[in-house]
């Protein structure tokens, strides 16, 4: 198990490193939301892959109030998302550039 | 002499005229205008009383020991001092140390004797004015200034105090600004005096610097007492500033007097002195008579360890003086405007007063000096009543006949008139004789110095009886001058104080030709500035007596003759010598000269970089940095796309870059 | 194990590639529930065991399936096409892999694993066997109740805030609001 270790971390990296491509790659602001959500899955897997090789719980207890805040922010996200949609803006990120100079 | 009390007498001789000054200044013309009459006077007479006081210490010391050295403020101190406080290596420092001595004291009791009864006459003659409160708190800020200049024992604050004088002067002068031939007065008064500042600077500079001590080492003193002591010749060949008469010493002495002549306006600094009648009469009266225009002569006094080192400069410093003096008594001999001529009569009488500080009779110019003060400045206080009198009409062509209804002012007049011109038993006689001895004693083979100075005295007395009869006798030339009346009470008591002085000071000392039975006055200065140089001959000595007097009284004579028996007619000299009579009325063309060659390059010099430089180069830098910026400023903005992505881009990309640097610095 | 490991990573990796990737939204999220499969059979294999459960039951069961049911309500604007290959998807490209790069280097140079499988000798106070010994959960309740008790009151404040802001902003507007 213990040659595993570099693997659980690279593979962390690979998913967060994806994650961090869709969210500069995909126009759909919910394909967006996804991709975040898998960046924050990754970090999960570092954070026990850590708590595991350490010996310790802390890892595991961060890890599990890192789950229950994905899950208000995407209730949340989810909400201004249908709010945004709504409003007859569509969810095409790159229409929304109010914060253009 | 306690140095507790000495120290608490020149805090207040100094502080009583400054704290007059800022009370009036910082209360922006609001006091009323009694107590500024009590406020202004006021603090120079207790300065006066303070100095008094001093003097009394003074006396009560032995002579040796008259001389004291106290200090005011401690505000910056290099030197390095032992645990005793005493100076262990001389540095620079910035202290107000005030030394107390003969030289300083007599400064002090011109400067706020003669002050404080100009400040006296002031409250009568500025009473009409507007700016009277504005007046008395220049006026103040005036004596502050020459107390610190002569009361300083430390040459910065010397330099701090000359050039506080010099500001002093330009607002006194430029009083009435709303004139632009006062502002162009003070200015061209002002801009002299800093030409004699780069002098006075350049000098103490060198002081500075070159100065080395009994043993051999560098002082980087500015403290007056350790550089005289160790300006003299000593052990060590690099002692003082160099071998005597070696070339630094001789420079540095025509430094320092080239501040003193544009202080004491001789030439060729001395252009400012006429324009400078332009301001009120107690103005000319203080400044131009009494104060600032002998602080030359002081400053060559107080330095005369320097000057006897250096006898070229004082050669220098002596020619000029002379040059000056002739040239004055003859412009004064044709000017119409009353202050005009006893301007000029200043400018020849310092010249005499400079050639004698010039040959090391310093006692004999220290002593015309303070007989000055007391007759020049009755003379401008005199003619301030006539002028006032006629409401501020100077030209003397349009007085006359003043005697009869002006009987005092008149009659002071006169007195001031005879000291100046050197009649016997008044003042002026016994300082100019001693004087003129001292011109003599410079060898009999050279009497050429004596004659010069005979002939300034002649000329001396014929130019200020000249006043007298144009504008005393005779018949009123203007209604103005036969509706003249007395002056008050205010301005008329200075006058008669200073015309008693003028008559009585004189026999303070009496110290001529081998004859001398009573030398009160070189007795009192001894102690600084020692014996003057030998006598000459007895009985050349009688001789030049007998000479000097008899043409003075010869030229008041030919005054008689021309203006009050008009036996001879003035026009005559116009006509048979024209071009003397057009030099002597135009100043012999100084001003024209100077405006010729360095007014006019100078104006235009600044007309082309106001016209060009400053539109081209300040301005284009400054509107190129502003461009710049601008630029730069849209090129950013650019940045700001606001499209999410593009952020998220950069987001990664520089989270990437900061994991590599962390990851090289971990490794 | 190790095969186990190996299987799990490429289903991870390749239901992430489905989420970037795929054209139909609804795809992207059915890619991500995999992923998060996968991902719970790696957490067992971390001895996570309550971990896995979480993970399966919480975000899979409950986080994505909000997740689909938003995708359905949006559903006509929710189509779109692959990204085109534009010079910011190339960048972004290369920074991932630079990152991945970056990240195993580190791993593989600066930190090392002990002889008896775990990263500092000895086994330490919560190491897998200890807690199976009490099991998973009470040691995880534990020290959530203990050492971590703040940020799990702060967590159960970021629900409740969380669950109040959905409410809100979702409500109906009438009109002109």
């Amino acid at each position: 198990m213990s040659g595993l270790f570099p693997g659980f971390l690279i593979l962390s990296a690979a998913l967060f490193a994806v994650g961090a491509l869709g969210v500069m790659v995909r126009r759909n602001l919910l394909v967006v939301f996804m991709s975040i959500e898998l960046m924050l899955n990754a970090g999960n897997l570092a954070l026990i892959t850590f708590a595991r090789y350490t010996d310790t719980m802390a890892g595991q207890v961060f890890a599990l109030i890192v789950i229950a805040v994905a899950a208000s922010e995407v209730v949340v996200g989810l909400a201004l998302i249908t709010g945004v949609y709504r409003s007859g803006r569509g969810l095409d990120v790159d229409e929304m550039s109010e914060m253009r100079e | 002499m306690n140095p507790n009390s000495t120290l608490a007498l020149s805090a207040v001789a100094l502080g009583l005229p400054t704290a007059g000054f800022l009370v009036n200044a910082l209360s922006a013309g609001r006091l009323p205008r009694r107590v500024v009459s009590l406020l202004g006077p006021g603090v120079v007479l207790g300065a006066f009383v303070a100095t008094v006081v001093l003097l009394v210490q003074l006396l009560g010391q032995p002579p040796a020991a008259r001389g004291i050295t106290v200090t005011l403020w401690q505000w910056l101190d290099l030197s390095v001092r032992s645990g005793s406080g005493a100076v262990a290596k001389t540095g620079f420092n910035a202290n107000l140390t005030v030394r107390i001595d003969p030289l300083s004291l007599l400064m002090m009791l011109v400067i706020t004797g003669v002050g404080g009864l100009i400040h006296v006459y002031s409250v009568g003659y500025m009473a009409e004015d507007p700016g009277y409160n504005r007046f008395f708190a220049y006026m103040n800020l005036f004596i502050t200034s020459m107390l610190v200049l002569v009361m300083s024992d430390s040459l910065v604050f010397l330099i701090i105090g000359w050039a506080m004088v010099a500001f002093a002067s330009y607002v006194l002068i430029a009083f009435w600004y709303q004139r632009p031939s006062a502002v162009a007065a003070g200015r061209k008064a002002f801009i002299t005096q800093v030409i004699g500042d780069v002098g006075l600077v350049l000098g103490t500079f060198l002081i500075f610097l070159n100065l080395r001590g009994g043993d051999g080492q560098l002082l980087h003193t500015v403290d007056l007492q350790t550089i005289f002591a160790n300006v003299g010749p000593g052990p060590h060949l690099h002692n003082g500033l160099g071998p005597m008469g070696g070339g630094l010493v001789t420079v540095i002495g025509i430094l320092l007097f080239v501040g003193a002549a544009a202080k004491s306006a001789q030439w060729p600094l001395h252009t400012w002195l006429p324009d400078a009648m332009e301001g009120p009469t107690p103005v000319s009266a203080l400044i131009h008579a009494a104060t600032m225009v002998t602080a030359g002569v002081y400053l060559i006094a107080r330095f005369h360890p320097i000057y006897q080192q250096a006898p070229v400069a004082g050669g220098v410093v002596a020619a000029v003086g002379m040059g000056t003096a002739v040239m004055a008594a003859v412009i004064g001999c044709t000017q119409f405007d009353i202050k005009r001529v006893i301007a000029y009569s200043t400018m020849s009488q310092i010249g005499l007063m400079i050639f004698a500080v010039g040959v090391g009779a310093y006692s004999a110019g220290m002593f015309q000096f303070f007989t000055h003060a007391c007759f020049k400045a009755l003379l401008f206080l005199a003619a301030g009543n006539v002028i006032h009198a006629l409401h501020d009409d100077q030209d003397i062509r349009e007085m006359g006949g003043l005697s009869a209804r002006m009987r005092v002012t008149f009659i002071t007049f006169v007195v001031g008139s005879l000291a100046l011109a050197g009649i016997p038993l008044f003042a002026g006689w016994f300082s100019k004789e001693e004087l003129l001895s001292a011109g003599l004693a410079l060898g009999p083979a050279v009497p050429w110095l004596w004659v010069i100075g005979v002939c300034v005295n002649v000329l001396t007395s014929f130019y200020i009886f000249r006043v007298v009869w144009i504008a005393f006798r005779g018949q009123p030339a203007t209604p103005r001058a036969a509706s003249a009346h007395e002056a008050p009470a205010v301005m008329l008591v200075p006058v008669v104080v200073l015309a008693g002085l003028a008559s009585v000071v004189g026999f303070l000392n009496i110290d001529f030709f081998g004859f001398h039975p009573l030398t009160l006055f070189s007795d009192f200065l001894r102690p600084v500035v020692g014996v003057p140089a030998a006598q000459a001959g007895d009985g050349i000595q009688a001789l030049a007596l007998l000479a000097g007097t008899v043409l003075s009284l010869g030229g008041l004579g030919v005054a008689w003759a021309v203006y009050g028996r008009k036996v001879i007619s003035p026009e005559l000299v116009s006509r048979r010598l024209p071009w003397l009579y057009q030099l002597s009325l135009q100043k012999f063309y100084w001003d024209e000269i100077y405006g010729a060659a360095l007014a006019r390059p100078g104006l235009a010099l600044a007309a082309r970089v106001r016209d060009v430089t400053e539109p081209r180069v300040f301005d284009g830098v400054i509107d190129g940095v502003r461009s710049g910026v601008s630029g730069l400023a849209d090129d950013l903005r650019s940045l700001q796309t606001g499209f999410l992505r593009e952020y998220a881009l950069v987001f990664f990309i520089c989270a990437v870059l900061g994991l590599i640097v962390l990851g090289f610095r971990l490794a | 194990m190790t095969v186990v490991f190996g299987i799990a990573a490429v289903v991870a990796f390749l239901g992430a590639l489905g989420v970037v990737l795929s054209r139909r939204t609804l795809y992207s999220a059915l890619s991500l529930v995999l992923n998060m499969a996968a991902l719970a059979v790696l957490f067992l294999l971390l001895d996570a065991q309550f971990l896995a459960a979480v993970q399966i039951i919480v975000y899979a069961g409950a986080v994505m399936v909000l997740f689909v049911f938003i995708i359905a309500l949006l559903a006509p604007a929710a189509e779109e096409r692959i990204p085109r290959l534009e010079w910011r998807v190339l960048l972004g490209g290369l920074a991932a892999i630079g990152f991945t790069v970056v990240v195993g280097r580190l791993t593989l140079n600066g930190i090392t694993v002990g002889a008896n499988g775990h990263l500092h000798g000895g086994l330490g106070p919560f190491s897998p066997q200890l807690v199976n010994a009490h099991g998973q959960v009470q040691t995880l309740g534990e020290q959530l109740f203990t050492t971590f008790l703040l940020p799990f009151e702060l967590t159960s404040l970021l629900l409740l805030v969380a669950a109040v802001g959905a409410v809100y902003l979702s409500r109906h507007r009438r009109a002109g609001e």
